[in-house]
Parts: C-alpha cells; sequence; structure tokens
C-alpha cells in the first residue's frame, strides 16, 4: 500500500517541504505515517529481529530529515526513496552478519476459545507468522520484491527503482518468491484455515 | 494456492511492528535536532550620530533622563546669572511692586514708639 496521503491531506512531498522550512508538526505527521511501514519492511527484511529493524529504522528516517532541504517535489515519491534506504541499509547489515532463517517452528497458536473474533483474530495472526517465517528462508533479492509487492503494494516500476534493477528482473524475482512460499506453506494450509480442495 | 497466498499476504499487511514510543521519540529527537534554522529577521545597522551615542552615555553616568534636563536647567540658570549679574533687594522689591519704592520702616518711626 502506497502511504502518500489522498486528496485533501498534505502528500509526503508537502510534509517534507513544510519540515524543511521550519515546521516541527510536519516532522511528527510525516514520522507517524511513514516509520510504521518502514520499521515493518526493515523487520521483513532482517528475519524479524527487531532490534535491528529498530536501528535501521531509525538510521533511515534520520536520512530523511536531513536530505530534506534539498528534496524536490515531483522527481521522486518520499515513500520509494525510504524503501530504497531501508533496503540498502539492510543489505549491508547482512552482509557482515550470520542471518539464521528463521525456522517454521510448531508454535501454532492454541485452540481457539470458541469466540467467533477471536477465533478469527488468532488465524489471521498464526497466518502473519506463518508468511514472516517463510519469507524468511527466501533470498533476499526474492524476499525484497514480494513484501514489497504484496505487503507494501509498490507497483514493479517503484520496486525496480526501490532495488535499482528492470522491471522485468522485478516481475521474475516475485513469481519465483511466490512459488516457494507456495511451497513452503502448502503443508501447513489446514493447520491455518485452509481447507482441502 | 493463489488466493490462499493473498490471504496470508493480507495477515501479513493487517499486522506488523508497531513503532515503540521510545522508537518514536528517538526519531522525533532527530528531527528537531537535524531541523534547518529559519533565521529571524536581520536587524538594520542604524548609524546613530555621535551626539546621540554621547548623551546616552552621560545619561547612564549622571543617573538617567531627569537627572540630565536637572542638570541642563542648572546650566542655564548659571549661564543667565552670569550675564544678569547678582540678584539685589531693588530686583525683587521691583519685581514684587512693579518698580515703585516701597519704603521701608524709617529710622524716625523707631523714635515714635512708645517710650
Amino acid at each position: 500500500m502506497a502511504f502518500d496521503a489522498g486528496s485533501g491531506a498534505a502528500t509526503d512531498d508537502d510534509l517534507l517541504a513544510m519540515y524543511a522550512a521550519g515546521d516541527r508538526a510536519a516532522a511528527r505527521v510525516l514520522t507517524g505515517r511513514l516509520l510504521p511501514r518502514v520499521l515493518a519492511y526493515a523487520a521483513r527484511l532482517l528475519g524479524g529481529d527487531r532490534a535491528e529493524a529498530e536501528d535501521v529504522a531509525q538510521e533511515a528516517m534520520l536520512r530523511l530529515w536531513r536530505m530534506a532541504p534539498g528534496w524536490r517535489p515531483g522527481e521522486a515519491k518520499v515513500s520509494t526513496w525510504l524503501y530504497r534506504v531501508v533496503t540498502n541499509l539492510c543489505t549491508d547489515r547482512r552482509r557482515g552478519a550470520q542471518r539464521r532463517a528463521q525456522p517454521m517452528g510448531d508454535d501454532l497458536p492454541d485452540a481457539p476459545d470458541g469466540a467467533p473474533g477471536a477465533e478469527v483474530r488468532m488465524v489471521e495472526e498464526a497466518r502473519a507468522a506463518a508468511l514472516d517465517a517463510a519469507l524468511a528462508a527466501l533470498p533476499d533479492r526474492q524476499r525484497e520484491a514480494v513484501v514489497l509487492r504484496h505487503i507494501e503494494g509498490l507497483s514493479n516500476p517503484e520496486i525496480a527503482e526501490v532495488m535499482g534493477v528492470g522491471v522485468e528482473a522485478v516481475e521474475s524475482l516475485t513469481a519465483r518468491g511466490k512459488r516457494a512460499l507456495a511451497a513452503a506453506l502448502a503443508p501447513r494450509r489446514d493447520a491455518l484455515g485452509y481447507a482441502e480442495g | 494456492m493463489t488466493d490462499e497466498l493473498e490471504g496470508f499476504f493480507a495477515a501479513a499487511r493487517a499486522a506488523g511492528p508497531a513503532p515503540s514510543e521510545a522508537l518514536m521519540a528517538r526519531v522525533l529527537a532527530d528531527a528537531d535536532a537535524a531541523q534547518p534554522r529559519v533565521a529571524g529577521p536581520v536587524p538594520v545597522s542604524v548609524e546613530v550620530p555621535l551626539w546621540r551615542r554621547w548623551l546616552a552615555a552621560l545619561s547612564g553616568a549622571v543617573g538617567g533622563g531627569a537627572m540630565v534636563t536637572g542638570l541642563a536647567s542648572a546650566v542655564v540658570a548659571g549661564v543667565f546669572i552670569g550675564y544678569a549679574g547678582p540678584v539685589t533687594s531693588d530686583w525683587l522689591a521691583g519685581a514684587v511692586s512693579g518698580g515703585a519704592d516701597v519704603p521701608m520702616m524709617a529710622a524716625s518711626d523707631l523714635f515714635l514708639g512708645e517710650g
């Protein structure tokens, strides 16, 4: 999902220009809008390491603040720029770290307590956790492409800009990543609320 | 499986770690530190005449503008007295009576008193 504001609200470009002009409230609005997505994206690229993801998210936002005076509205999207920074920061972190794939553990939620709302919520949480575990097992570039396309909601040209590759490469990475995810998640279909057939 | 994958993706979009208050605070502190400072109005340099600077210095030395006014009045009075001569009783009498002589008590009156 793109997180530029809809009609009637200030765009990310507007808010960044206001921040550069000395408007402190603009920083708070931008942070509230961008930080959750930046943190979630970083966490998925770093295999769920929350502490590392927070460091990356803070560093990415800091680079945004420093870049603000030189930002030229209309040339690119603030969100795309930010995703690119996070992608590169995570790549740097992974190069020096020995990353272990998160095991697709047996930590399925307990049997639901019978309340319809609770059961639905627990199934959703289990699916999200299973997907995150499967994503962590993908090659880095496939994971980046799949997360940007199907969770963050970027278009293929935007993903190409973030990853520094061509659109065809993005399509190939996304397709291969989804095939790997489907294969990893298929054995757990029943446990995750999908009926046979 | 494509539809089922979409179900997983939808669950992931709804989930995800929310930033802690501490992380929000650190990011906002970074924003504040990095924010360009907008310059205020630039003071216009005004050339103050020498006599005004001297007067301001004197005013500060003697205790303010009232003191300067008093001193100025004293100076003017002194200059006047210097030109007009000392103040005499004739001058004072003339000032009171409009110029007519006003006899003071005569010496003979002293002998006409009771005795």
